[in-house]
């Protein structure tokens, strides 16, 4: 009886452990599943991306990539936190201010309309479809487009500089 | 000959930019070494990527003045009068927005206003000379003076109800169209520079070239400073020579011949839903008045005391009055500061604003139907200030609808006089699909 309760203990606690350390690990592969990664088409000569230059491109202060193709941006709606995280992060505006801040832009005749795909795999689609689209899918979502030439684009989270 | 040497300028810059643009892309328009420059514009207007979208905006507004000056009576005391109330159409715009390749745009924006006559807005087509620094745009197109004139049909989208006085139709410091614009933008990490340099017809008496300079910089969402410059290059005229309603410019019909500058700066300011824009403008004129339009005018427009004075006339119609003035040399000021605050509620966004907007011009009259304006011509100075405030709730971003009241102060019969306006408004973005 006194050898079971400490084997009993060892055991709780071992499970106890095993489960912090999976949750841990699901938490981690979660995360690593809701980053951000850009596809363009597969004629847009890049490799990586920062937040400045997709915040300018979804802005409409960005027409052109570097090698002259006008950039096709395609946008997705605010249905999961990733997307929820793109606005907060990246373009640092929410959607009805993006939305107002493009009309303005079709008004001026300055820029044509952002198209609005919902699914990733008719987001991958489009991207291989129009030279020059860019749109932002999530890590796990690339699973979905392995079947959609698309190249794959890494985005550059910015530096932080810590003041001591 | 100067459209010959312009014509070969333009060429000039055409063949060197162009080959610049090309780039190497298996489905790109190509440009062949032995193609030229001709089979390269070709490929971009043959290619697959035309892209097209048709879309507009509708404002409805009503509009209201109260207590404005109307007149003085025998025993010298001011008399005041009360407009109906107005429902208007300002804005029922179709546009149309297309591009071709990656370097041609187009666009047109036609507007049926409440006289119902289809007015051609905006007409032009636009060419990447390199990427975006330079681009040329040709054919008819609201220049990029200021803050607003570049966005005077933003209805859904602008934060204000009524364009700035120095926009006023009735009064512009400047024709808001042109014809020929080169400009371009530089944008390196959130900063941008843009400048536009445009010309035109404009209001030109005859071979004049008008110019203008236009320039700004901008940081993220968060600051834009700038300023504009514009000259006539030598005299211009009203866009009709008789004395009636006058709209879009800024040269009055009783001129012979006005030389002017306009210029002025801005700055725009965002910050967590904050918005403070702060505008000022001046135009000096170098004019010659027409003493035929002058005397018509005193025979059919109420003229003040400070008018008929500058004008040279005494009330008493008539047609030998040798004492008019021809020189006018006058300057026309504004300025403008407006604060507003926007937040994001159930309803949508909600965004209460301030403005105060001053203008002063000396040459202008009362009466619209004879070419002046009901609030800087109706004061003793031709100044007024304009104090307004309002809220706009926008509960999706195609819809917007505004609420307004402004209070006026002009000079009249020696007095500092008050008179209100409110507006109410409510505009609509739509789309085709």
């Amino acid at each position: 009886m006194c050898k079971t309760k400490p084997l009993a203990l060892a055991y709780f606690l071992g499970i106890f452990f095993f489960c912090h350390v999976t949750s841990m690990h699901d938490a981690k592969a979660s995360n690593e599943g809701l980053e951000l990664i850009a596809i363009v088409h597969p004629g847009v000569q890049i490799s990586e991306i920062d937040h400045q230059t997709l915040k300018d491109i979804y802005t409409g202060q960005l027409e052109h990539w570097p090698d002259g193709q006008r950039i096709h941006p395609i946008l997705r709606p605010i249905v999961k936190e990733s997307a929820y995280r793109f606005y907060r992060d990246v373009l640092e505006i929410g959607p009805e201010k993006l939305q107002a801040h493009w009309q303005n832009l079709m008004i001026m005749g300055e820029r044509l309309p952002l198209q609005v795909v919902h699914r990733a795999y008719d987001t991958g689609s489009l991207v291989s479809q129009k030279r020059g689209a860019i749109a932002i899918v999530e890590r796990r979502e690339l699973s979905q487009l392995v079947d959609i030439r698309t190249r794959v684009v890494q985005i550059l989270k910015p530096v932080v500089t810590v003041l001591q | 000959m100067r459209k010959t040497i312009f014509f070969a300028i333009a060429c000039s810059v055409l063949h060197w930019f162009l080959p610049n643009t090309a780039h190497a892309e298996n489905e790109a328009p190509q440009l062949n070494e032995n193609a030229g420059i001709y089979q390269y514009l070709l490929n971009q207007f043959s290619g697959p990527e035309n892209e097209s979208h048709v879309y507009g905006v509708i404002e409805s507004n009503l509009y209201k003045t109260n207590g404005s000056p109307a007149g003085i009576s025998d025993a010298g005391d001011t008399t005041y009068s009360s407009d109906p109330h107005q429902f208007g159409l300002p804005h029922a715009h179709l546009m149309l927005q297309t591009s071709k390749g990656d370097l041609f745009n187009g666009f047109l924006n036609l507007n049926i206003d409440d006289s119902e006559t289809i007015a051609v807005k905006n007409a032009w087509f636009e060419i990447g000379l390199s990427g975006e620094m330079l681009k040329l745009r040709l054919g008819k197109f609201y220049r990029p003076f200021g803050l607003f004139n570049e966005v005077r049909d933003s209805v859904t989208s602008r934060l204000s109800i009524e364009l700035p006085e120095y926009l006023d139709s009735h009064h512009p410091i400047i024709s808001p169209t042109t014809n020929v614009m080169l400009h371009g933008r530089i944008n390196t990490s959130g900063h941008v520079l843009r400048y536009a340099m445009t010309t035109g017809n404009d209001l030109r008496a005859g071979s004049q070239s008008p110019f203008g300079l236009d320039m700004y910089y901008a940081y993220n969402n968060f600051l834009r400073i700038g300023g504009s410059y514009y000259t006539s290059s030598g005299n211009a005229v009203a866009p009709n020579d008789t004395i009636g309603e006058l709209k879009e410019s800024p040269v009055q019909n009783w001129m012979e011949k006005d030389k002017f500058n306009a210029y002025g700066a801005y700055m725009r300011l965002k910050h967590i839903g904050f918005l403070l824009e702060v505008e000022y403008w001046g135009s000096d004129h170098k004019g010659q008045r027409d003493v035929e339009q002058i005397q018509s005018l005193e025979s059919l427009a109420y003229l003040n005391p400070t008018q008929l004075q500058r004008f040279g006339l005494d009330g008493i119609p008539t047609t030998t009055n040798d004492n008019i003035p021809l020189k006018a040399n006058y300057k026309v000021t504004s300025y403008l500061m407006r604060l507003a605050y926007t937040w994001e509620t159930e309803f949508g966004l909600v965004t209460p604003y301030i403005t105060y907007d001053r203008y002063k011009n000396p040459e202008t009259i009362a009466e619209i139907e004879y070419g002046g304006d009901s609030k800087s011509g109706r004061s003793e100075d031709g100044g007024f200030e304009k104090f307004s405030f309002g809220m706009i709730l926008k509960p999706i971003p195609a819809i917007a609808v505004k609420a307004g009241y402004c209070n006026n102060r002009v000079k009249f019969n020696n007095q500092s006089v008050l008179f209100s306006s409110y507006i109410l408004s409510a505009a609509y973005f739509w789309e085709l699909n």
